[in-house]
């Protein structure tokens, strides 16, 4: 048995060899067949960071928060469509012994002016607590920090470029209310506004008009040995409900799947997404097929030397994988200088993690063995006698 | 290289070519529709490969021009020669709003017949089913002369003359409370009756319109003032000489343009100054270059496959054009085959997305124009590269 797997192993380093030594053979040949195979994974890679991008873009401001629970409104739909909550909601909350410190935030929309230029921009405003336990952001941390005066605001530094000079320092209005930048954070919310700045909650209400009894939303934290689910669980049956309870996950969660599913451009990114996919997996089913069948010709030479349609078989699957592999490397130094370039322009998170590189690998390692799958029957069938 | 090659090369070829492929007098016209025909299984798969590539240039392509076109949809609606708009209102999604006195002043200028003004403002509008509140946009002008084209004028001129009267846009996302004719709607506490529907469809932005007469907005916002003005010209007024006056005499707190200047100023902000612009823009130009590449490489396999049969062709003694005539010929039924089914393709993928965002995403004659031209010399461009394998083919090599 210890002969046999040994006889497998050898068997199939000489597939691995064969298939190098057959793709090197013409270089030229290598070049085009690793661009051409490079090029629907590009498409795949970059469709599938754009769609990663945009989901976690629309919950970076909610991920600068340290919380296990939100309390917002039977109204919400997402950030800057939130509805408002009834104060007493969150006193009603911090009534559970589990529940160590609230926090609320109030998103409302402005106009920021530019002085230099006497130019309004819409823009988002935040208020929040003066809790820094509460803030993971480190921006934001420096940034409440910063907010002494009732006229100081936060900026982000992600806003277009009609907010103007947004350095630390520089004044600017906000609904005609004079208003210094003291500190800059980066959120870059353009699939919802121009620009936010953030301003204690005290100060809130004078940029944005609304009524004092109400908040956008309410955030809570937890005991240490709390489980969230089951507070949020007391906490449905316990509230009113003009508020629904999530846990932090399950909010995050919500807000993404809002996004893709319902807002416009979530719903373009996704079927760009799926698309690409699909594109790019029946693209890459035909290249690489075509470049195996094209050596259908060494294939018979193999056979009629004696070997074995097995490892034939092996050689052609060899070969897929090196030129999936190949190209895939490619393809991602390719779609990371575009991503690069994206990211520089509209900050959206667009790098290639390692969780989608490797699905991307994985699907292009999927569709290389399919379509030798596709060609096996060519590949076994190869009769020398027919080619010479 | 031989100096029948050079005679033979460049688009004149192409032009010849092409125009041979198609010449009934050629004995051997069908042939290479034969030739591919031949094994149709493999036929279907190159058809499916060229329809992908084709569909992914139709679904970015049409992904960006429903982008913009949402974007600058006020524009396209517009009913008059000009319009005119606060000068710090560089794009349409920004609400600076015009001094009422400049549309009296145009008003009274030469060669304008009436100034239609538009108002613009975010309501909520209730669900009493879901006991929720969404946030609606709602347009309002004087019942009269309606400023855009919405639907039919005398029927909204008639319902909107009723006081607390809305007209709700049938084509907003359904996220809205069911409004029927005649009912009730509440917006922002107060209870309006529907009078009616429009069509205008939501952008990006805004999920859903609502319609009124000026003089209910009035009653909600007594200090509202115009977001815009529309322009009537009197009969016979050449409009660019009446916005060169409107130009001169107003100060330059206004901005006066055509609709369609308007339209375009607004599709070259999102292109230029709005993050999603780029992104999509980006999208598609990969699209389109991927798309093509895909094509070539889809075609150029197909016929370097079969240079064995050309080979032996030219081995009896056909000559080099004829070659080339049959390799156009297959080129041009396989990008047509492949361009039909990704056309359907991204029929369905269009409709799935009109659907799912109600924006006006849609097939247009200048889309499929450019995409069948860009399939068409993709097809031919690598139809003449294989050519040239073609030409260098030695039947001798071959067996």
């Amino acid at each position: 048995m210890f002969s046999q797997l040994r006889k497998v192993l050898s068997l199939n380093r000489g597939c691995f060899f064969i298939a190098v030594a057959n793709l090197m053979q013409r270089r030229l040949r290598l070049v085009v067949a690793l661009a051409g195979t490079s090029v629907p994974i590009v498409l795949l890679l970059m469709q599938m960071a754009f769609l990663n991008g945009a989901q976690l873009q629309v919950t970076r401001f909610y991920e600068a928060f340290n919380f296990d629970i939100a309390i917002i409104s039977s109204d919400y739909q997402f950030l800057v469509e939130g509805g408002a909550v009834d104060r007493v909601r969150l006193t009603q909350a911090s009534a559970l012994p589990e529940i160590v410190d609230t926090f609320t935030i109030n998103i409302g929309n402005s106009r920021w002016t530019n002085k230099a230029t006497e130019r309004e921009v819409p823009t988002l405003v935040f208020g929040i607590d003066e809790k820094p336990n509460f803030l993971a952001d480190p921006r934001f941390r420096r940034g409440l920090d910063a907010l002494r005066t009732n006229r100081s605001v936060l900026v982000d530094e992600f806003s277009l470029e009609g907010f103007g000079d947004l350095s630390i320092g520089i004044e600017g209005e906000i609904r005609g209310i004079d208003v210094n930048i003291v500190e800059r954070f980066q959120l870059g919310l353009f699939f919802y506004a121009d620009g936010s700045t953030i301003v204690r909650n005290n100060d809130f209400a004078r940029y944005v008009p609304k009524d004092p009894l109400t908040i956008s939303m309410g955030l809570l934290q937890l005991d240490g040995n709390a489980d969230p689910d089951e507070v949020r669980d007391q906490l449905i049956s316990s509230l009113p409900d003009d508020v629904r309870v999530m846990t932090y996950d399950e909010f995050i969660a919500a807000e993404r799947a809002f996004f893709i599913t319902t807002k416009p451009i979530g719903i373009f990114l996704q079927t760009s997404m799926w698309v690409a996919f699909l594109v790019g997996s029946v693209i890459l089913l035909q290249v690489i097929s075509t470049d195996i069948v094209n050596r259908l010709k060494e294939f018979a030479t193999l056979k009629a030397m004696g070997f074995g349609p097995e490892f034939v078989f092996g050689i052609g699957l060899f070969q897929a994988l090196l030129l999936a592999t190949g190209a895939f490397v490619l393809a991602l130094v390719v779609s990371s200088v575009i991503l690069g370039l994206v990211a520089s322009v509209t900050h959206l998170p667009t790098t290639i993690t390692f969780a989608l590189g490797s699905l991307a690998f994985g699907i292009v390692l999927t569709m290389s063995v399919l379509s030798v799958a596709f060609v096996v029957r060519r590949i076994a069938g190869a009769d020398p006698a027919e080619l010479y | 290289m031989r100096d029948s090659d050079r005679k033979n090369s460049g688009l004149f070829v192409l032009a010849r070519n092409i125009l041979r492929a198609f010449s009934p007098k050629r004995s051997s016209f069908g042939m290479g529709i034969r030739l591919i025909a031949f094994n149709p299984a493999r036929l279907l798969a190159a058809f499916a490969g060229i329809a992908v590539a084709v569909a992914v240039m139709f679904v970015e392509l049409g992904l960006l021009t429903g982008l913009l076109n949402s974007q600058a949809l006020m524009a396209s609606v517009v009913r008059g020669e000009l319009v005119v708009l606060s000068e710090a209102r560089t794009d349409l999604h920004k609400w600076n709003d015009l001094s009422r006195i400049r549309l009296n002043q145009i008003a009274a200028a030469d060669g304008v017949e009436r100034v239609i003004p538009m108002y613009q403002g975010n309501m909520g509008l209730s669900d009493p089913d879901t006991n929720t509140v969404r946030r609606i946009l709602v347009i309002a002008f004087p019942p009269e002369d309606l400023p855009i084209a919405i639907g039919d004028p005398e029927e909204i001129a008639r319902a909107l003359r009723t006081p607390n009267t809305i007209l709700f846009d049938r084509r907003s996302r359904p996220i809205y409370a069911d409004l029927v004719l005649g009912g009730e709607a509440e917006i922002n506490d107060l209870s309006y009756r529907v009078g009616g529907f429009v069509d205008l469809g939501p952008d990006v932005i805004h999920d859903g319109v609502i319609v009124m007469s000026d003089a209910s907005y009035f009653a909600r916002f007594p200090a509202a003032r115009p977001i815009m003005g529309v322009i009537r010209l009197s009969p016979g007024a050449n409009p660019d000489e009446v916005r060169a006056n409107l130009v001169a005499s107003l100060p330059d707190d206004v901005s006066v343009f055509t609709p369609d200047e308007l339209h375009q100023r607004e599709i070259s902000f999102t292109l230029r100054s709005a993050p999603l612009g780029f992104l999509f823009g980006i999208g598609m130009f990969a699209g389109l270059v991927i798309g093509a590449i895909t094509c070539y490489q889809i075609l150029f396999n197909e016929i370097v496959d079969r240079l064995k049969q050309y080979a032996t062709l030219k081995a009896m003694g056909f000559s080099e054009g004829f070659l080339r005539g049959l390799i156009v010929e297959q080129a041009l039924v396989l990008a047509c085959g492949g361009f039909a089914g990704g056309l359907f393709f991204a029929w369905i993928c269009y409709a799935y997305i009109a659907e799912k965002t109600a924006l006006a995403v849609q097939l247009s004659l200048e889309s499929v124009t450019l995409i069948l031209v860009l399939a068409i010399v993709m097809c031919i461009a690598a139809g003449l590269l294989a050519l040239r394998r073609v030409s260098t083919a030695d039947p001798a090599e071959l067996y």
